[in-house]
């Protein structure tokens, strides 16, 4: 049975709108006219007992909103969705105390106590028994190596400090589920890979559940074996990571090194030339025409060797949020 | 229970070590404490000086009385204020959501948070002063008196409390408004004064609408003795009546608004 279900899963925000220039304005004080925003539209999906998944979407396709209706935040306006077996808008402590959601952007520290105390007040709040409390959290403080940090007042923490420190509160109650809401923004290069580290063994070790949404590819690609895409509130694929450029890219890329010199060869008719050199070339053509595309190289060149293969994963990403799916 | 007790407990030892963390700003916060209490004083002394009695309210009398204030004042600034600022600012961040993901009553735990220690100060110099004027009026503090007492403090303390879990939640609905807590201190000055001195129409309101007269004057009443202040036999009952009534209201306004807050209301 999987852990997280979701069914026909769908919100709507109703968000007030008006037209630009001084009279609208005045007319929408006394008449105000309300747009209805899909957030989420009719989204399915399972994910099991132990599996990391990616959330990939451009800003506003309905990934955080996702993230809320799981953790309970938000009730949606139909469908539905069972984590654990529990309704999470139910928000039934049981089940608020087997989860955690982080948030990047938004701060559950106190901002002028150390970090200390932010801990020992969640693990009262959370009713922890001293021994557990402090075996956790010596745990967590090794693993994410923030002792020396825990207690100094927030406020004068670097972004890194704080954002390890905000993982550490988060986990003290071991949850078994784990919404992660771009966990790594704004962070340097290096500390992300060491957040991804972390991450990737609490996974292992407690075998958590964990949904994680990122702005860089590079946290999904590490850490994510299963991806799902979602864009203006639809799921547009749901699978393996290598598998997510096969289907969605439009394009492939075909490689071929030259015996001879091109000599003014029109490569240009053919597709996009991303590599020209005099006997290396790289093109991006529509998947649909990669056989014609190939057959006809073969023919016109003296090719010695010839691969063709799916776009880079940022590029798929970049392109079909670009508006240039193939859905 | 034990639970709710131990939370609040661990919440107020937090406050502490912060508090403790601020020593120097302590000593400010206690010197302009007892500055303000003397400038309230001397107001009591130059009124006086004039007239010896405002309707009914003799210069020892207004001593418990702005002794009774200034409790209630630091009270609400001690617990109340930092609370209800905070819960506020979480509706206009967003950081509510954090409050919403705990497994705890979320009434509850918005109200508790945060306690401006150095706020003692107000209750014990308020306490002080208040028990003094009784001492010099009935040259006793009498154990009735000073239980009845206790009683509408509870009392008061729970309408201040549904008055500004209410401000709080409105917030729910009209997020930018960032001044609403003006609202309270512009009408809760009038209880400097005991409502008998407001025209009759004025001291319904302040007991009925706005229940200053719960907050302030009965309490202060109350340990006078219960002659002539406005103050009946069944005037604790009837306070508790009001205090049940405003945080029922208070709590329900709340919920709402949560319940708008995670789109359940649509």
């Amino acid at each position: 049975m999987p852990q997280i279900s979701v069914q026909n899963l769908a919100k709507t925000f109703r968000v007030p709108e008006r037209e630009g220039g001084f009279i609208a304005s005045v007319r929408s004080i006394f008449k105000r006219r309300h747009k209805e925003v899909r957030a989420v539209d009719g989204i399915h999906f399972t994910i099991d007992e132990g599996e990391i998944v990616g959330f990939l979407g451009p800003n506003g396709a309905g990934k955080t909103t996702t993230l809320k209706i799981l953790s309970g935040l938000l009730h949606p306006t139909s469908g539905e969705a069972r984590v654990m077996g529990h309704i999470p808008w139910k928000r039934e402590s049981e089940y608020l105390r087997r989860i955690s959601m982080l948030m990047g952007q938004r701060t559950q520290l106190h901002w002028d106590l150390p970090a200390i105390d932010s801990f020992l007040v969640h693990g009262s709040i959370y009713g922890l028994p001293k021994e557990q409390y402090r075996t956790t959290l010596d745990e967590l403080v090794a693993l994410l190596d923030i002792g020396d940090v825990l207690k100094k007042q927030v406020r004068s923490l670097s972004l890194g400090e704080r954002m390890k420190c905000e993982i550490c509160v988060s986990l003290l109650h071991r949850p078994s589920v784990l919404f992660l809401d771009e966990p790594t923004i704004g962070v340097d290069i290096a500390m992300q890979a060491r957040i991804r580290e972390f991450i990737r063994n609490y996974n292992r070790q407690h075998g958590a559940t964990i949904i994680l949404t990122s702005h860089y590819m590079a946290d999904v690609t590490a850490l994510c074996k299963r991806i799902i895409v979602i864009d203006k509130g639809h799921i547009l694929f749901d699978g393996p990571l290598p598998e997510l450029s096969r289907k969605l890219a439009p394009f492939k890329v075909i490689k071929i090194d030259l015996d001879r010199d091109l000599n003014g060869y029109d490569l240009a008719a053919l597709g996009d030339v991303l590599v020209r050199e005099e006997r290396k070339v790289s093109l991006r053509v529509p998947k649909g025409e990669a056989a014609s595309v190939t057959s006809k190289l073969l023919t016109d060149l003296a090719v010695l060797d010839l691969t063709i293969e799916d776009p880079p994963i940022e590029d798929v990403i970049s392109r079909v949020f670009g508006g240039e799916s193939t859905k | 229970m034990t639970r709710a007790l131990s939370l609040i407990s661990v919440f107020v030892r937090v406050s502490v070590q912060n508090f403790a963390a601020y020593r120097f700003e302590f000593f400010v916060r206690m010197f302009v404490s007892v500055g303000h209490l003397l400038a309230e004083l001397l107001a009591v002394q130059t009124i006086f000086k004039n007239t010896p009695e405002i309707r009914g309210w003799q210069k020892e009398h207004m001593l418990v009385l702005v002794g009774v204030f200034r409790m209630i004042a630091g009270g609400i600034r001690m617990v109340i204020v930092p609370n209800m600022r905070r819960v506020m600012e979480d509706i206009r961040n967003g950081t509510l959501d954090y409050v919403l993901l705990k497994p705890l009553d979320a009434q509850f735990h918005v109200s508790i948070r945060e306690f401006v220690i150095w706020r003692v100060t107000d209750l014990v110099l308020g306490g002080s002063l208040a028990i003094y004027g009784s001492y010099l009026t009935l040259h006793t503090v009498p154990f009735d008196k000073f239980i009845l007492f206790i009683l509408m403090m509870v009392a008061a303390f729970t309408i201040v409390y549904a008055i500004w879990l209410a401000l709080a939640a409105i917030c729910f609905w009209l997020i930018r408004l960032e001044n609403i807590e003006m609202l309270f201190w512009n009408v809760f000055e009038a209880g400097r004064f005991p409502v008998q001195i407001y025209p009759a129409w004025l001291q319904t309101g302040l007991t009925y609408i706005f229940p200053l007269a719960f907050i302030v004057t009965f309490p202060a009443a109350s340990l006078l003795g219960i002659s002539g202040k406005g103050i009946t036999p069944t005037m604790p009952a009837i306070a508790f009546l009001v205090g049940l009534i405003a945080i029922i209201l208070a709590s329900m306004l709340f919920r709402i608004g949560l319940r708008r807050y995670a789109g359940a209301s649509a």
